[in-house]
């Protein structure tokens, strides 16, 4: 036992010295051909949706009652067609790539911050505490989540802001879950104890040794969650519980394209692709950057 | 007629960086009956040595050169023909039995699979033949231990375990990797006292891979020393041992420190200081987890009153097998676990009833130094921010500017350059990773450092550097140390005073040069006649009497002296009653005969 961690570490060093675990990680994911391609597809859509409607010359609002129903064509720049109210829909599907990337960020943001105070907090003090405040995420994981939304949407009005804490609130238990197992890893860790020993306090404790060395985990589950909080935020709206019109997103205007779906085929197929492509390359980089990071595949 | 012929072996790694060369050009030869020792620091290429010898090597890895083994040539053997040789004409031992045994098999469902396999035996045979070889290898109740599962093993029975599975097909070759280095002192006595028997009964041949020049010494008969991939001396162990040639086989030998050599610690007692700090029956006790819902927690008591005063300048070691409760009494001591009994004074304040303030105080002038040099950094601080930390915490009286002139001056003391200030841990190696921890230990200045198996992880040349620093260190600032390990020999280089632990309790407490010379407790006896002395002749010389078994788990100690099921000396009254740290002539032992026993070694 007392060699082989020093074995391991004549190993590291073997594999080249003076290379941080970030730059390790960096290399590794340059040589994954599919997430380097998701990231740029990714990226390729998210600048897209922030600078395509402020380029375009047709407002993502406005009817135009010449083009009602139209394939996509060059002819008045409807690349995309438009809808049954004229409306263009390439412009829409960016604009509505707008919100679905946003609910996708802030959302996790907000579950990224409470969930890694939360689940940090718990799993370092341990004991009594950890007991109560894991049982609380518990019986929170057992409300309905439908019946939440529908209940916040009937008493305050259907609002993009209410969706993102509808979203953040359930998706921060996840987070919460995960932080805690992987905290109580790292205060056994001698490193912490050596903090312990020094006088260190326990607040600083939490955000200096243990916030710091859970970000590997934690990456990877953010760009596993976007992905899921873009689909809820879908789901929401082809409910018809989501963004409020003329505003759109990714999975209003699913719901639209696919009520006519027969007749005018193009209203589905270029929001609905956006947004798969957009999953796909989500989960590519997450599966990307977790085995960029697993320690064990460093050797490779 | 040699066994094995190795002639150039080299072994290359592809790796992202380039191109590591492992081992760089070996040659050896082995006879049947004899034994060869391959002793370098980690990172030297001995076990991908044997491992390229296997076809055992990683994907990424290459071997080339030429071995034979009986007249075939191993290396660039067909994968299919080399199964039919590994584990049937060679066999391998690895270093931890837990990992090379699978905990979902029971003990003679994974012995039996060999003989199926390699002899076509059927199971009923296959599980005679392994009964009669948990016998040869002395495991009690070998039919029983057939149905056990692994974990139900102690550390000692696994690894007999892996040797009764690696002689099942008679090898002709066995290769053992650091067999012992998992073990206590006393459990390694044993596994080499039978792996010496039976090397006589089956004729085989051993190549032994380890770091502890001591084991080698006594076990084997060749010696090969592996620096960097490279042979840098090959012979017989007694004259290598006696005339090294290769001045890194002369530096190896020199940092070596010996059990049976006087050692003169370097710190200053300060003459006529009262103790700096006072420890007073301190127990320690782990509440463990419920076995059933509303069942009682089970006690694990670690330690049991212990006690001992160190003055300034003074090192105290601390020794014992692994569970004795020495890192107990340690982190109780410095308050990372709440003791349930005893007094703790620090520089005459008394630290049981401290509130948060005095012990901010105490840790201030209470630091400890860790056993794992990376594990104890943090990866994502640097070295300044790491030395910086204790700083912050227990010196708020000292200015920013202050602060960071102390922690240069600091680093700098214990080796590091200014360069490396900003550097993460990985970047640097073991030794300087050590070098790190103590400054963090050394910065606020304290009176007393804890030393916690800290040089236990390192490579021999290392630990004598790092060893030579605290004691340097030590003399500078007058610091009292107390320096828990379990290696005899490194505690005896460094240490004043020795306490010696077993089972929780202190076994004897004596003056350094007293307690090696003339040990009052038998299990201080069978410690130091268990540890390896790296001098062929006196190995030869030596006449022990092993230990048997090996410590009772602390979870249900035995009656009356923790150690009497153990002891040579053990009698009645022993297991009745449990003998008190009593002041002799020449220190302190808590063992009911242990005049008799001073006596009969002086």
């Amino acid at each position: 036992m007392r060699k082989s961690r020093v074995n391991r570490v004549a190993l590291q060093k073997a594999s080249g010295a003076g290379r941080g675990l970030w730059s390790d990680a960096w290399r590794a994911l340059k040589r994954n051909r599919a997430a380097m391609s998701a990231a740029i597809i990714l990226a390729v859509v998210a600048v897209l949706c922030v600078f395509g409607p402020e380029l375009s010359p047709v407002e993502f609002d406005k009817l135009d009652w010449d083009y009602v129903s139209v394939p996509p064509s060059f002819e008045g720049w409807h690349l995309f067609g438009t809808d049954d109210l004229g409306r263009d829909l390439f412009v829409r599907t960016l604009v509505g790539g707008r919100i679905s990337l946003m609910v996708g960020l802030v959302a996790t943001a907000v579950s990224l911050v409470i969930g890694i105070s939360y689940g940090a907090i718990a799993g370092y003090l341990g004991g009594r505490v950890d007991q109560v405040m894991m049982r609380i995420v518990d019986i929170l994981y057992a409300m309905p989540f439908m019946f939440l939304v529908i209940l916040l949407m009937v008493l305050f009005g259907r609002n993009i802001a209410l969706i993102f804490v509808a979203i953040g609130a359930i998706n921060w238990l996840d987070m919460a879950r995960i932080v805690r197992g992987q905290t109580l890893s790292i205060k056994r860790r001698e490193f912490v104890e050596a903090a312990q020993a020094a006088g260190v306090t326990t607040p600083r404790i939490i955000r200096r040794h243990i916030v710091p060395n859970l970000f590997g985990v934690v990456v990877v589950y953010v760009t596993l969650t976007i992905p899921q909080v873009i689909l809820v935020e879908s789901f929401l709206s082809f409910l018809g519980l989501g963004v409020q019109e003329p505003m759109t997103s990714w999975g209003a205007l699913v719901n639209e394209g696919a009520k006519a779906m027969e007749n005018e085929p193009w209203g589905l197929i270029f929001s609905a692709g956006f947004l798969a492509a957009t999953l796909f390359c989500c989960n590519f980089i997450g599966d990307g950057l977790r085995d960029a990071l697993d320690p064990r595949d460093r050797s490779a | 007629m040699s066994l094995i012929e190795v002639r150039d072996l080299k072994v290359d790694f592809a790796t992202p960086d380039g191109t590591v060369h492992a081992v760089r050009g070996i040659d050896f030869g082995l006879q049947a009956g004899r034994t060869l020792g391959i002793v370098g620091e980690s990172g030297s290429g001995k076990s991908q040595t044997v491992l390229s010898l296997m076809g055992l090597l990683a994907d990424n890895g290459r071997s080339s050169g030429s071995a034979r083994f009986e007249g075939r040539e191993l290396i660039g053997m067909a994968d299919r023909e080399l199964r039919g040789i590994r584990g049937n004409r060679i066999a391998m031992i690895f270093q931890d039995p837990m990992t090379s045994l699978n905990p979902y098999l029971k003990i003679g469902v994974q012995m039996s699979q060999v003989l199926e396999l390699h002899e076509g035996m059927s199971r009923r045979q296959a599980l005679r033949r392994c009964g009669e070889l948990l016998e040869a290898v002395r495991i009690p109740d070998a039919g029983k231990r057939l149905q056990s599962w692994p974990h139900e093993l102690s550390g000692g029975m696994r690894q007999r375990v892996t040797i009764a599975t690696a002689l099942l097909c008679t090898p002709a070759l066995l290769i053992a990797d650091e067999p012992t280095t998992a073990l206590d002192v006393t459990v390694q006595a044993q596994i080499l006292t039978l792996m010496q028997e039976l090397r006589r009964d089956f004729n085989a041949a051993i190549i032994f891979i380890t770091h502890d020049l001591g084991i080698v010494a006594g076990f084997c008969d060749d010696v090969l020393v592996m620096q960097d991939g490279e042979c840098k001396e090959r012979g017989s162990v007694d004259r290598v041992y006696a005339e090294p040639k290769h001045p890194y086989t002369q530096r190896l030998l020199a940092a070596v420190p010996r059990l049976d050599r006087d050692a003169r610690p370097r710190g200053k007692r300060a003459a006529g200081a009262g103790p700096v700090l006072d420890v007073e029956g301190l127990d320690v006790v782990y509440s463990l987890d419920r076995p059933r819902l509303f069942a009682p927690r089970p006690k694990l008591q670690a330690v049991t009153t212990g006690t001992f005063t160190i003055s300034p300048g003074e090192t105290l070691g601390v020794v014992g097998e692994s569970g004795c409760g020495k890192s107990s009494l340690a982190r109780a001591v410095i308050g990372l676990v709440p003791p349930s009994a005893g007094r703790v004074t620090l520089l005459g304040g008394d630290l049981q009833d401290a509130g948060k303030k005095t012990w901010m105080a105490a840790r201030r002038n209470m630091q400890m130094i860790f056993q794992d040099p990376l594990a104890s950094l943090n990866p994502r601080m640097t070295a300044r921010q790491i030395v910086a930390e204790p700083l912050g915490a227990c010196r708020p009286d000292l200015s920013r500017a202050e602060r960071d002139e102390r922690v240069v001056r600091i680093l700098n003391r214990v080796g590091l350059t200014d360069g490396q200030l900003d550097r993460y841990p990985h970047e640097f190696s073991g030794g300087q990773c050590q070098r790190i921890g103590i400054a963090r230990a050394l910065a606020p200045g304290p009176a007393v450092v804890i030393c916690d198996e800290a040089v236990s992880a390192l490579d021999v040349s290392i630990r004598a550097q790092i060893v030579d620093l605290l004691m340097e260190l030590q003399d500078e600032l007058g610091l009292a140390l107390i320096f828990i390990a379990h290696d005899l020999a490194v505690v005896r280089q460094i240490s004043h005073r020795v306490v010696v632990m077993y089972l929780g309790r202190a076994m004897e407490v004596a003056q350094s040069e007293h307690l090696y010379a003339r040990p009052m407790h038998p299990y201080t006896r069978a410690l130091i006649e268990a540890a390896p002395i790296p001098d062929p002749a006196v190995e030869r010389s030596r006449k022990r009497e092993l230990l048997e078994g090996e410590p009772p788990s602390p979870l249900n100690p035995p009656p009356g002296c923790a150690f009497s099921a153990r002891c040579n000396f053990a009698i009645d009254r022993c297991r009745q009653e449990t003998p008190q740290l009593r002041t002799l002539a020449q220190g302190m032992a808590a063992c009911h005969r242990a005049e008799e026993i001073a006596a009969r070694r002086a």
